[in-house]
């Protein structure tokens, strides 16, 4: 009896799929293996939460964007240093939900760059903003 | 109708026969650290890398055949995981046990298996079927028979063939594969056993799991000796040829493993004929 086994194979970087044959009437018929059940990434979990707002050619003013793990509900704190001496304004008041399971303490911190365009009154424009680092 | 209120009743006869014999787990008390040391991971892993991250990237390396980064990932992943993330546990240690069996490391994979089986899992999911799966993989890559795990199985209550039953007859298209796969596997180990192996499994398959076998009838022959290994194989390839359809009848589609055992099967028939 040809033996697939599994405990016979070597840890190697690739292992091969076990060709067993017998042959019957002349041809090799391959040995099948036994099943095994595999669960692949969970996809869509992820999710992205915003509490943004943006000027009217789409850029962020303020706020921020966090990606969670999906398996984290994150409280987010942002602490915001502007860069920025122009007036108002650039202030990070993030809330980032994400579906339950754990729950984890999530620090955000806010790298914000502000681009003030004085003219008019000025205000802040905060590019690109906050990660959340869920810590389990 | 009959059938499911029969089967509750049994069960429910079974459990309180559980309770009152207190037959204890051979993994009640412990964890994960006491079969497999979760330290035992790369160092060029990021501590700071996410669990459901480290996942994905244990299953890459799985899917291109590279195990031992698998393990690493997986293993790390485990020390990530929050105790109330039942699900994710369950997902990084099933395909930890796979990736065990392919380095060779039966004995943790089984024991990684038992473990979730006893200790982790909630009844109805999909992913304990899965599990039994890889058991009875885990158990054929240690010279295990079929009949001592579904022996087992059923004493510790963590699977039955009729449980799984009513659940494939309620939901077919998330259970039937795992019935018929199951199957498939019991009767791939019996297939390399002896007939008496093969008389004691099939006493753990009900009469009416698919509705054309004779069942009762094999198991009769099986049990009174003297089935000699052509027949033995018929007997194998009649009730792959049921799992098949039932299969066929709930994904319009044949099985392709089985239809390879059936193959192989006949061949070995002939074999045995000649």
């Amino acid at each position: 009896m040809p033996d697939d086994r599994l405990s016979s194979k070597e840890a190697e970087k690739k292992l091969p799929q076990p060709k067993v044959y017998i042959v019957r009437n002349g041809e090799a018929v391959f040995k099948p293996g036994m099943k095994t059940w595999f669960v692949e990434s969970r996809k869509g979990g992820n999710t992205e939460s915003s509490g943004v707002m943006r000027d009217g050619d789409g850029a962020v003013m303020r706020g921020m964007v966090c990606t969670c793990n999906p398996f984290c509900t994150c409280e987010a704190t942002c602490s915001c240093n502007p860069q920025c001496a122009c007036q108002p304004v650039c202030s990070c008041d993030p809330v980032c939900t994400c579906d339950p399971v754990c729950s984890c303490q999530t620090t955000c911190t806010c790298q914000v760059t502000c681009s003030c365009q004085t003219t008019g009154g000025g205000y802040c424009t905060c590019n690109k903003v906050c990660t959340c680092n869920p810590v389990h | 109708m009959y059938r499911k209120i029969c089967r509750a009743l049994s069960l429910a006869l079974t459990v309180c026969l559980m309770l009152s014999s207190g037959l204890p787990s051979a993994f009640a008390g412990r964890d994960l650290s006491d079969i497999i040391d979760l330290n035992d991971y790369p160092s060029s892993i990021s501590s700071g890398l996410l669990c459901d991250r480290a996942i994905a990237r244990g299953n890459e390396a799985f899917e291109e055949g590279d195990y031992e980064t698998a393990r690493g990932y997986y293993v790390f992943a485990l020390r990530k995981i929050d105790k109330s993330a039942t699900y994710c546990e369950g997902d990084v240690c099933n395909n930890l046990v796979l990736t065990l069996l392919y380095l060779g490391e039966n004995r943790t994979a089984y024991d990684l298996c038992r473990y979730m089986l006893e200790e982790n899992l909630a009844p109805g999911r999909e992913d304990r079927y899965g599990y039994m799966m890889n058991m009875l993989a885990c158990a054929h890559a240690l010279g295990l028979s079929a009949a001592g795990e579904l022996e087992h199985a059923r004493e510790e209550g963590y699977f039955s063939f009729e449980d799984l039953a009513d659940l494939a007859d309620d939901q077919p298209r998330a259970f039937t594969g795992l019935l018929t796969g199951l199957v498939y596997n019991v009767l791939y180990i019996d297939m390399e056993g002896s007939e008496d192996d093969g008389a004691a499994s099939w006493a753990y398959f009900p009469d009416d799991l698919f509705e054309d076998a004779d069942l009762e009838d094999v198991r009769a022959k099986l049990s009174s000796g003297g089935v000699g290994r052509e027949e033995y194989l018929e007997y194998i390839y009649e009730f792959l040829l049921e799992a098949n359809l039932w299969f066929n009848l709930t994904y319009s589609a044949d099985d392709p493993d089985i239809m390879e055992m059936i193959l192989y099967v006949e061949a070995l028939r002939d074999e045995a004929a000649a």
